[in-house]
């Protein structure tokens, strides 16, 4: 280690003037890339299938209502998911749009800004390292689905909020009672509101055996507790159960499977393929490779029909992953002798929470499902950055480290690639709601939507008035090869 | 190579790294930024252009606009001009917006189009609808054609685009 490095090492608490500034810029850094993902969100309208139709169903409901009526459903526990719906109606007075796309902005910004205070940024080489992480958490395909979509709020992007937060708060260098009690709160609201809230409960854990110790051992202990709480009330007091192969569709091989074949396919016996889903849910979030239980490259690969976007994925995703293992074999030491310094905690939570996001994926596999993975992909890729960048300039040889760092900026342009190509697709997102939208009485027809009140029919006038008229989709600079080299599948 | 000019390049390549792995990121940030502030305050080269007409909203494959205009009284049967650059022409061009979508071969368009009554004088059906048999555009030949034609039949006729 260099000397240099072991005030900073020591702990979070050392602060000075000149860090205050790098934290102001990383600080800065992020509301730009927010505000920019924020035009682009604002410019698509409520989700017709997932968003505007589960407005509709429910604005007659009180959220007590929903929350008993959803605590009962089978296959999904999930009662804190739907009655927000109804309180931002309540709230907004009308004003449905601005309300909700502005708690998305602002759900992207406080990921953004937990990311940043979880890898704590106090020089130029955290600032930059800073810069490539929100790289690859924004411009990984497992963001796309938090940005791209809503229902209306984005549950997703609540939970990587609920688990990165968990683990910020036991990251905190002193323990104090209210991070115990907001740890409590976040476990509360994402176990309660998606299955994978439990990844609360998972970083929790892990974050105090690696020893931090923001969060006292009586709430781990407790929320650990109302894990076994949470398995009882589901499966033995609820018969809640889990889903099945019929819930959705997923890939398998090259090709994506619908429900009912999944479930010729595999029904008598889906071990094996609860087996490969995790397993490609491991391996889509450290090489993007299998999509969604696809192997799209290799597909590529084999029918000579590839795009310049799937090798971007794979060799950005692979990179990255090199980088993370690259800085975990000059870490080993420390972690052996359990020496951890923050940075070594940071990059251990990834690998446990990757398991644990993948686990969630055994009955089928969508890219959004592994956000919370990617989160802690990011917050790891900060200490890898950092740590090469640091090796580079200790290096006493010119020309290697000059190739160094050529590679690392190469890397730096790939993601840069893809996240100019989030906004992209989201753009094209715009395009496709806007579409939808404009056949709005005909897809109800088909889903024999009956709008039996008035409040239905006003919420319906009023969103399909806010996708018409409202602004258009965002512009995007002219380029002949978008659709080459930015992913729309993401 | 003295000492001394050894540690000065070692200084400089000491911030190498910094600037190979920044700027490619930060600068894909601010050109979104740049982009998104252009959109939102309306100047600047990234800024939308609306569609200028029907048809051209129909180019676009932007369903909402071209409702917008149909709403507000555009007849789907008209001629509208494109913007320049549209289709290739550089010059002011009128086009139905039936034709419009046939000629970008956007089937969600045509169906688009029809549902709001827009349709093709008779002559026109014949020339459009052979141009999509000639590229190869079943699905929009037999929206455009109907059934009651064989892209057969168009046999030297169309004008692949």
């Amino acid at each position: 280690m260099s000397p240099s490095r072991k005030p900073l090492e020591a702990g979070p608490d050392v602060v000075t003037a000149a860090s205050r500034v790098w934290t102001v810029i990383a600080v800065a850094y992020v509301v730009l890339v927010t505000l920019a993902l924020t035009f682009f969100i604002t410019r698509v309208p409520i989700q017709l299938t997932d968003g505007a139709s589960n407005m509709i169903s429910v604005i007659d409901y009180r959220p007590w209502q929903l929350f008993v009526d959803k605590a009962t459903n089978s296959a999904f526990f999930r009662p804190l998911m739907w009655p927000p719906y109804v309180l931002v109606m309540d709230w907004s007075q009308g004003a449905y749009f601005a309300w909700f796309k502005s708690i998305h902005a602002l759900q992207v910004l406080v990921l953004l800004l937990l990311l940043l205070r979880f890898v704590r940024v106090r020089t130029a080489v955290d600032a930059v390292s800073l810069s490539f992480a929100v790289a690859v958490l924004v411009g990984g395909h497992t963001f796309a689905g938090l940005v791209r979509e809503a229902y209306p709020i984005n549950h997703f992007l609540a939970i990587a909020i609920s688990v990165l937060a968990a683990a910020t708060l036991a990251a905190e260098p002193h323990h104090r009672i209210v991070n115990d009690v907001l740890a409590l709160l976040l476990f509360v609201y994402a176990a309660l509101t998606l299955e994978t809230g439990l990844l609360v409960w998972v970083a929790l854990v892990w974050a105090y055996l690696l020893g931090w110790r923001g969060v006292s051992w009586p709430t781990v202990a407790l929320v650990t507790m109302a894990v076994i709480g949470y398995g009882y009330i589901r499966f033995v007091l609820l018969d809640t159960g889990t889903p099945t192969l019929l819930e959705r569709g997923s890939g398998f091989g090259f090709a994506t499977f619908s429900n009912v074949e999944l479930q010729s396919r595999f029904g008598a016996n889906p071990l094996p393929f609860f087996a490969y889903n995790v397993v490609s849910a491991v391996s889509s979030v450290l090489f993007a490779e299998p999509r969604a239980g696809v192997f799209v490259f290799v597909r590529a690969l084999v029918r000579d029909d590839w795009q310049p976007w799937i090798v971007v994925n794979v060799c950005c995703a692979t990179g990255a992953t090199l980088l993370i293992g690259v800085s975990a074999w000059h870490r080993r030491r420390s972690w052996l002798s359990r020496g951890l310094l923050h940075a070594d905690r940071v990059v251990l939570m990834f690998p446990v929470l990757l398991f644990a996001n993948a686990a969630f994926c055994y009955v089928y596999l969508k890219d959004v499902v592994l956000s919370t993975a990617g989160v802690f992909l990011a917050a790891a890729t900060f200490v890898a950055m950092r740590d090469a960048i640091e090796r580079i300039q200790r290096s006493r040889r010119v020309w290697p480290a000059l190739a160094a760092s050529v590679v690392l900026g190469l890397l730096s342009a790939g993601w840069a690639v893809k996240q100019i190509g989030v906004h992209y697709s989201v753009r094209q997102q715009s395009i496709n709601e806007r579409r939808g939208w404009a056949a709005v009485d005909q897809w109800l027809a088909q889903q024999e939507a009956v709008l039996d009140t008035p409040a239905k029919r006003a919420l319906k006038a009023a969103l399909e008035d806010e996708a018409i008229a409202g602004s258009p989709p965002p512009p995007f600079p002219p380029m002949p090869w978008p659709h080459s080299w930015f992913d729309e599948t993401q | 190579m003295s000492e001394k000019r050894l540690v000065v390049i070692r200084r400089s390549t000491a911030y190498l790294p910094l600037l190979f792995v920044a700027l490619p990121v930060v600068a894909a940030a601010c050109f979104m930024a740049i982009v998104s502030l252009s959109g939102w305050l309306k100047v600047g080269p990234f800024r939308a252009a609306p569609p200028i007409s029907l048809s051209d909203a129909v180019v676009d494959g932007d369903a909402a606009a071209a409702l917008l205009w149909i709403r507000s009284g555009a007849d789907p049967d008209g001629l509208y001009p494109l913007t320049p650059g549209h289709m290739g022409s550089r010059e002011p061009r009128l086009v139905r917006p039936l034709e419009a979508a046939a000629i970008v071969g956007d089937t969600y368009m045509i169906e688009l189009v029809q549902r709001h009554g827009g349709t093709l004088p008779a002559d026109d059906v014949q020339r459009v609808a052979c141009d999509l048999a000639a590229r190869g555009k079943d699905e929009e030949f037999r929206l455009i054609a109907g059934e009651l034609w064989d892209p057969g039949t168009c046999a030297g006729q169309g004008d692949p685009q």
